[in-house]
């Protein structure tokens, strides 16, 4: 890599490519020193953003960047909200929704999360080793978003099932992944039908079947492409930062201990795991019109792929940014986005991802990745590790 | 600096000094006032920074610009004065201001 230029790694750039994107750190350096918005050849061609300034601002001006074509590249064909919408109609959705993801509101989950970790660490604990993937970290995320959205209780666990089956099978089993999304769509859909006949649950189906937007309220149709997103927009992205502060705790047994000591700030240090794994690489917008961004000029109607991964690694804001230093403040990440669509679940997602961590370190206390571990990565929307296999002094279960 | 207050919809009142050039949803995140949500840290994205004045106010905050004005229609409690904070600018010509809060910003 070492010879090319930054112009030349540009146009090759493709985040879907799994030789890419296990390790890119160093390739965004190239984009940001030498290509800060250059443009890639791949997927029928779109311009790439890598300095956080500039990929900050592509994120706040939705008039000049526009989410309303979709925010992925290749293009995704089902339309989401309110992902795909932009403001001032994202912002009436987001009104609605907020006031399920509050830091007040999450935090009424709290035990219910303490419970799910606990429940899946007595599946293994006895054992003295495991898989944290696939064992601990993906099938938690369901179990706690499920309930939240208003998912039937009885189809929750099957749903969970064909969550893991997508996630596993995203590369090799095309057609079992398609199979699984009717699946889920399915139940889904029924689910809204169903609790349109019921007396009201305070959950975010109960609250979008009580919700107008403009006087109307949301048909079927809209109330499944609000709770998709929620579903799916949580899953890959909380477990990457799972499993990377994982990895780099197994690695880091002195700054274990000063968190454990609370020597460290937790708020702070998962911050910083957030920033440092940045699960969310890079998200598409459309030019509305023409522009000049840092000498490139964009023509109306194409495409931009703002880099997250590559602006919370900017040395200009972040000092020694390839570092994960736990105390890192202040810490202006836009690992969660920036404008509009910051992300809607970040306050369930550090709660999460708090409770998961203060968990493991008091229950699997002494855990250890071998010493030629090498993590690999799923790549896709999100960019996280498939495996993570550790070794601990059996513990009991709770409440033995 | 100059002096605002910023009075919480139960009738609290915070009086702070804010430098000229800053906004006033920066005024109220620096200083921990409750009730300022700013989600989209001043995009005019979000419109969970809405703030309101008295009549007499209105005139030396000024309008809202015209993407302001859309999002000011996002909201359900909207005041003739209604503004979103971080659209605007502390100036010399604000010194002694009331900011008023709503009940929520969702
Ligand atoms: C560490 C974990 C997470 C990361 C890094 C992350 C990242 C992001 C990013 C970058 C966006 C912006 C999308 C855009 O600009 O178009 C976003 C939006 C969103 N996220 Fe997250 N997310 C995480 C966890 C979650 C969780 C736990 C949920 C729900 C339970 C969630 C639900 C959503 C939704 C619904 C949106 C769309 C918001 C909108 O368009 O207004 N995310 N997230
Ligand atoms: S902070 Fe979002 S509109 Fe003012």
């Amino acid at each position: 890599m070492g010879k090319q230029t930054g112009q030349q790694l540009v146009e090759k750039f493709d985040h879907t490519s799994p030789e890419q994107m296990n390790q890119p750190y160093a390739m965004y350096q190239a984009f940001r020193s030498q290509c800060p918005v250059g443009r890639s050849a791949q997927h029928g061609g779109f311009h790439v953003a890598s300095r956080y300034e500039t990929v900050k601002k592509i994120f706040e001006d939705y008039s000049s960047f526009s989410s309303t074509s979709g925010v992925a590249i290749p293009d995704h064909p089902y339309r989401m909200f309110p992902i795909d919408l932009d403001p001032p109609l994202q912002a009436k959705f987001r009104r609605i929704l907020n006031r399920k993801f509050t830091i007040e509101s999450v935090a009424t989950k709290q035990a219910e999360i303490q419970g799910a970790i606990d429940h899946l660490i007595d599946g293994f604990i006895a054992t003295g080793k495991a898989d944290l993937a696939a064992q601990l970290v993906r099938p938690l995320l369901p179990t706690i978003v499920l309930p939240l959205l208003g998912a039937p209780i009885e189809s929750q666990q099957q749903i969970s099932e064909w969550i893991e089956l997508m996630t596993r099978g995203r590369a090799s089993d095309i057609e079992g992944v398609a199979r699984a999304g009717e699946a889920i769509a399915g139940v889904l859909m029924t689910q809204i039908a169903k609790r349109r006949t019921m007396p009201p649950i305070d959950d975010v189906l109960g609250m979008l079947l009580d919700s107008q937007i403009d006087g109307k309220p949301f048909t079927d149709e809209d109330i499944y492409r609000t709770l998709l997103i929620i579903l799916f927009g949580g899953l890959d992205t909380t477990s990457a930062v799972m499993l990377e502060s994982l990895l780099y705790l197994a690695r880091h047994p002195e700054t274990r201990q000063r968190l454990v000591s609370g020597e460290l700030s937790w708020p702070t240090a998962i911050e910083e795991f957030i920033r440092y794994t940045s699960p969310i690489q890079g998200l598409r917008r459309t030019v509305t019109g023409d522009v000049e961004l840092e000498g490139a000029s964009l023509k109306s109607g194409d495409r931009i792929l703002g880099l997250h991964g590559s602006a919370n690694r900017d040395e200009s804001v972040f000092p020694q940014a390839d570092q994960c230093l736990l105390d890192r403040a202040p810490n202006p990440h836009i690992a969660f986005g920036a404008g509009a669509h910051v992300c809607l679940g970040r306050n369930l997602a550090r709660l999460e991802i708090e409770i998961l961590l203060k968990t493991v370190l008091a229950r699997l206390g002494d855990y250890r990745v071998a010493d030629d571990f090498e993590p690999e990565y799923l790549v896709g929307e999100a960019r996280g590790m498939k495996q993570l296999l550790v070794d601990f002094t059996p513990g009991l279960k709770t409440g033995q | 600096m100059i002096q605002i207050t910023y009075v919480e919809h139960n009738g609290i009142e915070h009086r702070v000094d804010l430098a000229i050039g800053t906004t006033l949803m920066d005024g109220a995140k620096d200083n921990m006032i409750p009730g300022i949500d700013a989600d989209c840290g001043g995009a005019c994205a979000c419109a969970t920074c809405h703030v309101f004045f008295d009549a007499a106010d209105k005139v030396r905050v000024g309008e809202p610009g015209s993407q302001e004005s859309d999002m000011l229609e996002v909201l359900e409690e909207r005041h003739d004065s209604s503004r979103l904070s971080c659209q605007v600018r502390v100036a010399e010509a604000l010194a002694g201001l009331v900011v008023k809060l709503p009940a929520s910003q969702r």
